[in-house]
Order: structure tokens, then sequence, then C-alpha cells
């Protein structure tokens, strides 16, 4: 349940990302590699959440409130 | 849209297109123009500015009508303003007392700076509001506590956005010149001075060893942003484009981690206690003074500052500032020089923790800061920042090494100590025969064979009255307290 909630999440991140004006508000120097850098360790961080939230729907305390629900 | 310079009153900053910085005599004011208002609004009444104004680390702002504006500046300066920035909300900030620079600061001050600006950040996300910049000129010192002066670096963040902008600035002017400072024995000085916006990532590159290019911190921050940034298409403009996630939870836990990962990456450049350099032993050991002698000079200065009460000391060659420390407790604001890093750094350690009223910098008199920036106008120079700031000026076994290390004229060196004091100044007469000097000198003896203690204080009373001197028995060296005199 919880891994087909994360799919549609990063389905709809992917389709929000295409469909969004892209904007710039700095000011200053964003640099190039360092920017690249910063979206490869976001990705990594970012799969690391759904990562958190799909343990966090497994975790057995998550599934005694689901089976008492 | 950027609104025009008033020429009458050049900005002091001007980058951000919200706004425009003005300095006049005691007075700091800040126009905002319209489109940076809400941001302003959102961050002057957030929980974050109002914690960290408490604590004073953000600067005490207020806004000024246009009445109170023109009472403040007088019409001449007012008028020009209101002109360039019509409908913009005018802010007055309360002024630091002595602005000063990061080049001009030890590796601790820097850090102590970089841990502001991501405590800042922190805790703007957590009210979905951002810095949009990240550099130590956004800090100024009160004495040795960081004070965040810019208050339209922050905005309000998109709540799906995950990347932090300033980034990039953050790394190349705070985390970069503190590693090459740690581990590449780079001074600050020269890597911020010459450099507005710190050090790129290309420039450490080059600095680096093979094997330290793949070493922490150097592989995250320098390394692989180099190499990613070389394969990068100069054209393709796509990575500058806007990414937004629909959960607004997971853009905050994104730069939650990152923010902790610049953390770690501040740990590991943080600045050694304990470090040692040329002077860092010269009170202690290689100073040829006596306990007794030293006692006799702590009560000289002491006796100087309380019988003046003297409340804006500058101390020049403060080495690991004892006499600073004694200024500072008996009641003065200090700002205390000295061209070591490594004895300024433990300066500020020592007032950090004890709470004194102490402004280390490293500067070297003979040689100070030069003014920088657009026109010179953005940072001014040491001198025209001091000049006529202090009331005392210390001036403790440093005269003989401006004269035989930087061949500086002893007229000069005190026509500087009277334009820097509005009163006292007290100094350290050091004779050509005591063993410091000679061990300055290194055979060139000839050069100062005319000086003794009748010529000195014959150059003395050209800018001061001597009100008592007193020599250190058994040394060849003499205290003087010397005092502005009228006619100077």
């Amino acid at each position: 349940m919880g891994v087909v909630r994360c799919m549609w999440c990063a389905a709809l991140a992917v389709v929000l990302v295409l469909l969004t004006e892209p904007r710039a508000y700095a000011y200053t120097d964003p640099g190039s590699g360092a920017l690249l850098w910063q979206a490869l360790v976001a990705a990594f961080i970012g799969a690391g959440f759904y990562f958190r939230k799909f343990l966090f729907h497994l975790s057995p305390k998550k599934k005694i409130e689901k089976d008492e629900q | 849209m950027t609104a025009p310079t008033p020429q009458s009153a050049p900005a002091a900053s001007f980058r951000d297109p919200a706004g425009q910085l003005f300095r006049f005599p005691g007075r700091i004011v800040r126009a905002v123009l319209r489109e940076g208002a809400a941001d302003l609004d959102a961050f002057l009444t957030s929980r974050a500015a109002k914690t960290l104004t408490a604590s004073g680390n953000l600067v005490r702002t207020e806004a000024l009508t246009t009445e109170r504006l023109t009472q403040a500046l007088g019409a001449e300066s007012a008028a020009p303003l209101l002109a360039a920035f019509p409908g913009a909300i005018f802010l007055e900030h309360e002024p630091v007392p002595f602005p000063s620079f990061p080049y001009e600061w030890p590796p601790e001050m820097l850090h102590a700076a970089a841990t502001l600006t991501l405590d800042l950040a922190d805790a703007l996300l957590e009210e979905n509001l951002g810095l949009k910049d990240a550099t130590p000129y956004n800090v100024l010192f009160r004495g040795s506590r960081p004070v965040f002066i810019d208050v339209l670096s922050v905005e309000r963040r998109e709540p799906g956005d995950a990347t932090w902008l300033p980034y990039a600035q953050f790394v190349r002017t705070f985390l970069l010149p503190l590693a090459a400072a740690e581990r590449l024995g780079l001074p600050l000085d020269q890597s911020l001075l010459g450099r507005r916006d710190g050090l790129e990532p290309e420039d450490v590159y080059r600095m680096c060893g093979a094997l330290r290019k793949l070493r922490s911190p150097f592989l995250t921050l320098v390394t692989l942003p180099t190499w990613l940034g070389a394969r990068q298409d100069p054209d393709d403009h796509s990575i500058y484009q806007k990414k937004l996630f629909a959960d607004p939870e997971k853009a905050r836990y994104i730069l939650r981690s990152l923010f902790g990962s610049l953390r770690k990456s501040l740990k590991k450049v943080a600045p050694r206690e304990g470090k040692r350099s040329a002077w860092s032993e010269y009170m202690a050991a290689d100073n040829k003074y006596s306990s007794e002698h030293f006692a006799a000079k702590q009560a000289f200065v002491e006796a100087a500052l309380q019988e003046f009460q003297s409340r804006r000391v500058l101390d020049v060659g403060a080495n690991t500032g004892h006499f600073s420390a004694l200024a500072a407790r008996a009641g003065a604001s200090v700002v205390a020089v000295d061209s070591d890093p490594v004895v300024v750094g433990e300066i500020w350690r020592n007032a950090h923790s004890e709470k004194l009223d102490i402004l280390p910098l490293v500067v070297n008199l003979a040689r100070p800061t030069p003014a920088t920036g657009w026109r010179n106008r953005e940072c001014l120079g040491f001198l025209e920042r001091a000049r006529g700031g202090f009331d005392a000026v210390l001036m403790l076994a440093v005269i003989h090494h401006m004269l035989v290390s930087e061949r500086i004229p002893l007229a000069e060196i005190l026509a500087l100590a009277a334009e820097l004091s509005t009163n006292l100044v007290v100094a350290e007469y050091v004779d050509p025969r005591d063993s410091m000097f000679r061990r300055l000198t290194r055979g060139r003896e000839h050069l100062h064979r005319d000086l003794n203690q009748q010529v000195f204080e014959n150059a003395c009373r050209a800018h001061f009255e001597i009100v008592r001197s007193q020599q250190l028995e058994g040394t060849h060296r003499r205290l003087y307290l010397l005092r502005r005199s009228a006619r100077a």
C-alpha cells in the first residue's frame, strides 16, 4: 500500500516539475558544479525520504494500529 | 527594476534588487522597494527574527516615516533618497559600533558567522522562509558576537522548493576559505581580500594534491562539483530552472538534510584550538619580562584607563589580548588588532567565552586593510573606520616592530596614533639596547643609532603632552601615558 502511494507521489512530483514555469529569484551566482552536486544529493536524500516513509508504513507499530482499526 | 542610486549618497550595498543600503554619519538607512516589502514583513514578524533580535544576533531595525527620515538625516540628505525611491519603505538599523569584514577576521570568527547563517536558514525553514544569499558580508561583529545585518536576505519560499540557491555561495565564501585556511595554510585575507565572492571549487581543486582531492571534505565541496561543472554544457540553462516537489514536507526534509550536511562540513573545517605561531608564545616565553615588570606594566595601563574613564579602546599589536581583556573588564569597548591570525583567533575564543566586549581583527597597522568593492565604497578601509573612533590607543611593545621591521619613521607612527585617538595613547618605548629590539634589527643597528629616550619624547610632544612615564626597572623599556595636546 505504502509503495503504491509513494509511486503516485513520485509520479505527481515529476508531472509538477514538468508543468511548473521556471522562475529564478536568486541574484547570487548559484554556481554550476555545486548546483549539480546539490541536485544529486537532493535526489539521493529525496529517495531516502520515501524509503523512510516506506519503513514507517511497514513498521510493526503502524501495523498494530491498522489491525486495531 | 532597480532604482537609480542618488548621486549625493552612493549606496554601500546595492546588489540585491529588493533595496539598497546607505551610510550617513552615525546612521544606517535602508530603502526597500515595493517588490521587497512583503518578504521583509514576513521576516520581521517571524519567530526566527524575534528570537534572534532578543538574543542580539539580528540587527535592530525600525521603520521610518517620511517625516522621521527627514528629521533623522536632515532635508538635504533625505530629499535625494525620497526622490530616488518613490514609494519605498525606509528602515533604520542600529549601527554596529565598528564594522569589520571577513578578510579581517580570524577563521574562528568566519566559522561563527557561518554557524549563525546556518542557524538562521534552519529556523526560517520551519516558517516557510529562506535565505536568498549566504555570505559573510551579511554578518558583522558586535564585540565578539556575530550579528546578522541583512534583513533583505530573507524571502518567502515556495513550499515545494528543495533547492537552496545560496548553497554554492555558502561553500565559496564560508566553507572553502575555512578549509583552505585550516588544511592548506592559506590565510583568510589572501582568499577573501581580492575575491568578493570567495573561492570557487575550481580554485581550491588546483591547490589540492591528488590524495587531498579524494579526502573529506574536499571530495564533496571541491572535487565532485569541479568534475560536474566541467562536464556541464555552459549553454544548457536547464539546471537553473526551479524544480518543485508536490510534497512540501519532502522539500523541507531535503533542505534540513542539506543544512545538516553543511553543518558537518563546517565542523570538519573548524579551526583547531591550541594552534601555535611565532607570536602565540610571545607573552609567555619569548618575552624578556619578569613577572614584576609585567605587573608594573599592567598597573600603569589600568591606572591610565581608570583615571581617564576610557570607553573606546584600540589595542594595537594586541598579541593574545591580555591588555584588551584588562580594558574590557574595566568597562571599555575594545578593538584589538594584530597581524597574526593565530593570536587574534585566541583573543576571540577568550573574549567569546568570557563575554568580553572585544572585537579582535587581523590587521597590520603598518599595512592597514584597504577600502574594497565598487568605487572602493562598499567596505571602508581600516583607517577610515578607525580614525578618531577611540579615546584610548594602546601601543604596548609594538612601536619598535613598526620602526625596525616595517621601517616606518617614528614621527609617522606618532602622527597616526594622534589621528586614531581623541584623547590618550599608552605607549611603550623600547630602546635600541633592548634584547628584543636587537633581535629585530639583525645587524642593522646603525639605522637606529640616533634613537634614544629624548628623541622619542620630543617626537611625542609634536602631538601629545606627556602626562607621566615610568621606567620598567632593570630593562631598557619605558611606559608613557600621552594625552593629545590641544594644539595637535
